[in-house]
């Protein structure tokens, strides 16, 4: 009986049960979108990385990128070593698009062990291993692929290699065994070996070379073998050491990624409580009378914790559909922004696994019994006389006022130790940050009691009796008005925060671009302005345009990476002129012996390679030469935004003399004074006509990169907007609560001679009291979230240097958004409200 | 002052139409008290909706001081109630957000559009002259069942207006708390000279009554017991 009650209270109120049910599932969808996303990136990686694995264990790497493929042969045909692959890797773009294809070069008959889903090459006789024969520098695609590029066997396939067109004629389409294989090879361009050497730039040279070593006594004296045969700057690899290493690259943005989206489910729990909250006291009444009819405390207790698993559940199921839908649009702005700053990744699919869904349902779930506790407590306390006073209930939260702001106040001082205990840990950031957040909701209560106390004395004499009532409700209305309250200002502080260390990025970021691109024009390989190139232009190039009689200096570039201490980081080899030097500002370490020291063979190390390994000036790194390893002292650390991985800085000629790697990614030109910019970007342009390059003025590349940053921060400011919503929803839900309590009210108010207008005007009235209120709270949060983002989490997540830049635009923003979102949930309520019939109302006890 | 003209009212569910009030005519003269008697849900709240604005009839028409109020807009007719009536409710008439003396200002508020020290000086001796003087910062919620409905006689009356409608003013009291209210809000009507229509299905409230009138299956009757 008892649950039939509960059942038809639910169906009689649809509106309140939906908003509870969306509450839940925004903030369950926001949490699953944003892990499908990461998850689905994620598995697009392994995919790749399956790929070009394959079943190799291990693999023979240069140091410098610098493999002959002289050593396949010694160690295939000299030693006999059979279990062996040579490969050659690169990316290359479908000409006039951003879309890229993964070239695998390959020999097709040391292959078989290696790559089972290329077995089709040795299939049949008329398959592509034939065709490889017949036409060495032929190209096999997967099937999907080569529909998309709409090409049929013997069509011709146009690539762009760093500045060169090239051509590739598709002899073969691979159709896949099953969905696996058929989503490993999708985007995979397969070439025989030399071809891809040839189309590449690579003549001569491996990527590496695939090895299957046993995990036995035996495998271990094989690898020993192999080892003792590799000449200096060779070494033998597991083959997840790479990989492992990039991985590691994007940990730091999946777990900002993922905190945030958590931010999003607090709010949400706030909506839930609020919801849980107002239906025990909705039917206090009711539940005074079942006690008195002899229904226990527990039973009660029973009765609305089911209520909120079955709106959980709901709104858990509501919001895995939902995450998934999110997920989608999501998973592309996740996947461009590691395109922009970490590494190639195609994602075709949102790829949804059992734990994602189990963690949907659990903090779906929890999240909703968790904040359904305490109202189920207070129904079940509560004796049948206490419970049929609807003031019982706002006087208890007053007399627990003091205890409730003790424990914000607890709260906030074990977040605060947290968040300045010395670590390094992003997770310790974010643990410290939440009961921060927490705490300072805790204190809503009590700063809502002060503002109306403020507030109504001066109110009075500006909108009389309608403006204090409009105040008063919300004092009157505490338990539902500070939850609401809280819930807006948590989302409008953490938009603060958010846009706050944001702009204080941005503006670092700007400031650090106006010396750091200081040359008039930027000639670079086409592809990502940020990340590594394909290919390298020749010294020819450079050499065309230092001979041009506008051109006073040239400073060139290459950008490589190598693994240090299982990371990936980057290194530059840079030839600079003296004023070029200028560009590098440094955060440690005297810039005059610091270049001393880069010319005398050490290196210059960025922020946060400094951060991230724990080197300063006066340590030496050591890494990996092609005459085995090498000590290198640190000459100086200086600021560098361009990447969070680390960045080695190392002088050209130095650089020549340890690694065997050729050319450049990229040159800088500084004209002479008396030619104009665009003068110069012309001249270069038409030096440079025939080839694909990339030529940007200094203007243009800064407001490129400037673009790309923004790009970057797209997810964040979506998530930031998804927050905000659900706390609108919590407002909404909120009016619409204090909307039903107060029918009889407003109905009387109109027996009074109070107009529609002024109806609304007062519960207008209210919610911008509202607004204003959470707008209020949440600059000081919103600032105290700003120095832990800027000076915390961006400092333990990247290792930058940031300044933060305080503007008062965010604040009159974050205002206009609290107020504006509490007028706009306001609403449909006070339209509500102002139109109810007023017989009815009169009639309701 | 007050004329019902064949006034009718029914209810329509959907599927049946309910009648409440089948063609009652009533004439109530300035400065009479009027009481309606009737059962729980014999129509005395719809009546007085009707009388008041707040609810418009199904038939017939309504004439306050000779102008068909069933005539006006739902505005006109809220204007005309704030200005020329007076409510005492059975519970629930007091705004529990404002304090004594806010509602008793709140009528002075809405017909003036402000209030001076003027106003609030008559609401402190109204409410001396409802026993409640001292009481004026004190909120709903602080007083008791009597003093509430004290505050509504002295609100239904700060703002001067033609006619004061009370719908089961004792409802909601024990018997002497009661009589009490009745005494004192038969005392400020007639001092104030004010007429009153009263909806009641309490019979002892019909001494205070200048006529008696029991509301039964839709039919306005005279009592018999009037006198």
């Amino acid at each position: 009986m008892l649950w039939r009650s509960s059942l038809r209270y639910l169906l009689k109120h649809p509106l309140q049960v939906a908003l509870s049910v969306l509450g839940v599932a925004l903030g369950v969808a926001v949490v699953v979108g944003i892990d499908l996303s990461i998850q689905s990136a994620g598995r697009a990686f392994e995919q790749s990385t399956d790929r070009v694995a394959g079943k190799a264990t291990h693999r023979v790497v240069s140091v410098d990128e610098g493999l002959n493929d002289s050593v396949y042969t010694h160690l295939r045909a000299r030693h006999g070593i059979r279990k062996i692959a040579p490969v050659v890797e690169q990316y290359v773009y479908i000409p006039g698009t951003e879309n890229q294809l993964h070239v695998m070069g390959v020999d097709p008959f040391a292959e078989p062990p290696f790559r089972p889903y290329l077995e089709q090459l040795q299939a049949a006789e008329d398959g592509p291993l034939s065709s490889f024969l017949m036409h060495p520098s032929g190209a096999v695609l997967s099937k999907g692929t080569a529909d998309e590029l709409d090409l049929k066997i013997s069509d011709t396939l146009q690539v762009r290699v760093g500045d060169q067109i090239q051509n590739v004629e598709l002899i073969g389409i691979l159709k896949g065994r099953d969905q696996y294989n058929r989503q490993v090879l999708e985007d995979l361009l397969i070439l025989d070996v030399s071809t891809a050497q040839e189309m590449l730039g690579m003549k001569g040279k491996l990527s590496y070379i695939d090895v299957i070593i046993p995990q036995s006594e035996m495998g271990t004296v094989k690898a020993d073998r192999i080892r003792s045969l590799l000449p200096g700057g060779l070494e033998l690899q597991r083959s997840n050491t790479r990989s492992a290493a990039i991985e590691k690259m994007i940990s730091a943005f999946k777990t900002n990624l993922q905190s945030l989206s958590f931010l999003a489910l607090i709010v949400g729990m706030f909506l839930i409580y609020n919801t849980m909250t107002f239906s025990v006291l909705q039917r206090r009444a009711q539940i005074g009378r079942l006690q008195a009819l002899g229904v226990t405390r527990s039973e009660i207790f029973r009765l609305i914790l089911v209520e909120a698993g079955a709106i959980g559940l709901l709104g858990t199921v509501v919001g895995l559909v939902g995450g998934y839908v999110l997920g989608g649009g999501l998973v592309e702005l996740v996947t461009r922004t590691i395109n922009d700053i970490y590494f190639n990744l195609s994602v075709r699919e949102v790829a949804v696994n059992a734990g994602i869904i189990l963690k949907g349902v659990a903090l779906g779930l929890g999240a909703t019994l968790l904040t359904a506790l305490i109202p189920a407590r207070e129904a079940a306390r509560s004796s049948p006389r206490v419970s049929l006073s609807r003031s019982s209930v706002e006087k208890g939260l007053l007399d627990r006022l003091p205890t409730i702001s003790a424990i914000g106040f607890i709260l906030i001082g074990v977040g605060s130790a947290i968040l300045l205990y010395p670590s390094n840990q992003i997770f310790l950031g974010y643990a410290g940050l939440l009961p921060v957040i927490i705490g300072y909701a805790l204190l809503t209560p009590l700063f809502v009691v002060g503002m109306v106390w403020f507030v109504r004395r001066g109110i009075g004499s500006v909108s009389g009796l309608s403006g204090r009532m409009a105040v008063q409700n919300i004092k009157d209305q505490l338990s539902r008005s500070s939850v609401a309250i809280a819930a807006l200002a948590v989302a409008v502080a953490a938009t603060i925060g958010v846009s706050t260390s944001i702009s204080s990025f941005r503006d670092t970021v700007e400031n650090w671009l106006q010396y750091r691109l200081q040359a008039d024009v930027f000639v670079s390989v086409p592809g990502n302005v940020s990340r590594r190139q394909a290919r390298t232009m020749d010294e020819e190039v450079v050499s065309d345009i230092k001979d041009l009689g506008e051109v006073k200096a040239v400073h060139t570039l290459l950008r490589t990476s190598r693994i240090y201490e299982g990371s990936v980081v980057d290194m530059e080899a840079i030839e600079i002129t003296l004023p070029g030097r200028d560009r590098y500002r440094f955060k440690e370490g005297d810039p005059k012996q610091a270049w001393n020291i880069l010319e005398k063979g050490g290196v210059l190390i960025s922020e946060p390679m400094a951060f991230d390994h724990e080197v300063t000036v006066g340590d030496s790194i050591n890494l990996e030469t092609r005459r085995g390893k090498r000590s290198f002292p640190v000459g100086g650390v200086f600021y560098d935004y361009s990447s969070d991985i680390g960045t080695i800085l190392m002088d050209r000629g130095i650089f020549n003399n340890h690694y065997r790697e050729q050319g450049y990614t990229s040159f800088s030109i500084v004209g002479h004074s008396n030619v104009e910019a665009e003068q110069l970007t012309d001249v270069v342009e038409r030096k440079l006509a025939n080839r694909q390059l990339s030529i940007r003025s200094n203007k243009e590349l800064r407001t490129l990169s400037m673009q790309i940053f923004d790009r970057t921060f797209t997810v964040t400011r979506v998530l930031q907007m998804l927050t905000v919503l659900v706390a609108l929803i919590g407002v909404f839900s909120a009016l619409m609560a204090i909307q039903l309590e107060r029918t009889r009210e407003i109905g009387m108010l109109r027996a009074l001679g109070f107009t529609r207008r002024q109806i609304s005007g007062v519960m207008l009235g209210q919610t911008g009291a509202m607004g204003t209120i959470a707008g209020l709270l949440a600059l000081p949060l919103g600032f105290v979230l700003a120095v832990v983002l800027v000076y915390v989490i961006n400092k333990r997540s990247f290792g930058w240097t940031l300044e933060l830049a305080w503007s008062y635009e965010v604040l009159w923003q974050a205002m206009g958004i609290a107020v504006g979102a509490a007028l706009l949930s306001g609403l449909y309520p006070a339209i509500k409200m102002a139109g109810m019939n007023v017989v009815r109302a009169l009639r309701e006890e | 002052m007050v004329e019902l003209q064949k006034v009718s009212k029914q209810y329509d569910d959907g599927t049946t139409k309910h009648p409440v009030l089948q063609e009652l005519s009533l004439k109530v003269n300035a400065g009479e008290i009027v009481v309606i008697l009737g059962k729980s849900g014999s129509g005395k709240s719809t009546l007085l909706n009707l009388i008041s604005g707040i609810d418009t009839p199904s038939g017939g028409s309504i004439l306050l001081d000779g102008e068909a109020v069933s005539n006006q807009t739902d505005r006109e007719r809220t204007l005309f109630r704030r200005r020329h009536m007076g409510f005492v409710f059975q519970f629930f008439n007091l705004v529990p957000t404002l304090t004594v003396q806010e509602n008793l200002l709140l009528p002075r508020e809405l017909v003036q559009g402000r209030v001076a020290e003027a106003d609030e000086h008559d609401a402190k001796q109204l409410l001396k002259g409802v026993g409640l003087e001292g009481r004026h910062d004190s909120y709903p919620d602080q007083l008791s069942g009597g003093e509430q409905q004290r505050v509504a006689i002295a609100r239904a009356i700060i703002h001067d207006p033609k006619l004061i409608l009370a719908d089961e003013p004792t409802g909601n009291l024990d018997y002497e708390t009661g009589e009490t209210v009745l005494r004192l809000l038969d005392e400020m009507v007639r001092k104030k000279q004010k007429t009153m229509i009263m909806a009641t299905h309490s019979r002892e409230v019909i001494g205070m009554a200048d006529r008696v009138f029991q509301l039964y299956q839709g039919k306005l009757t005279k009592d018999n017991l009037e006198l």
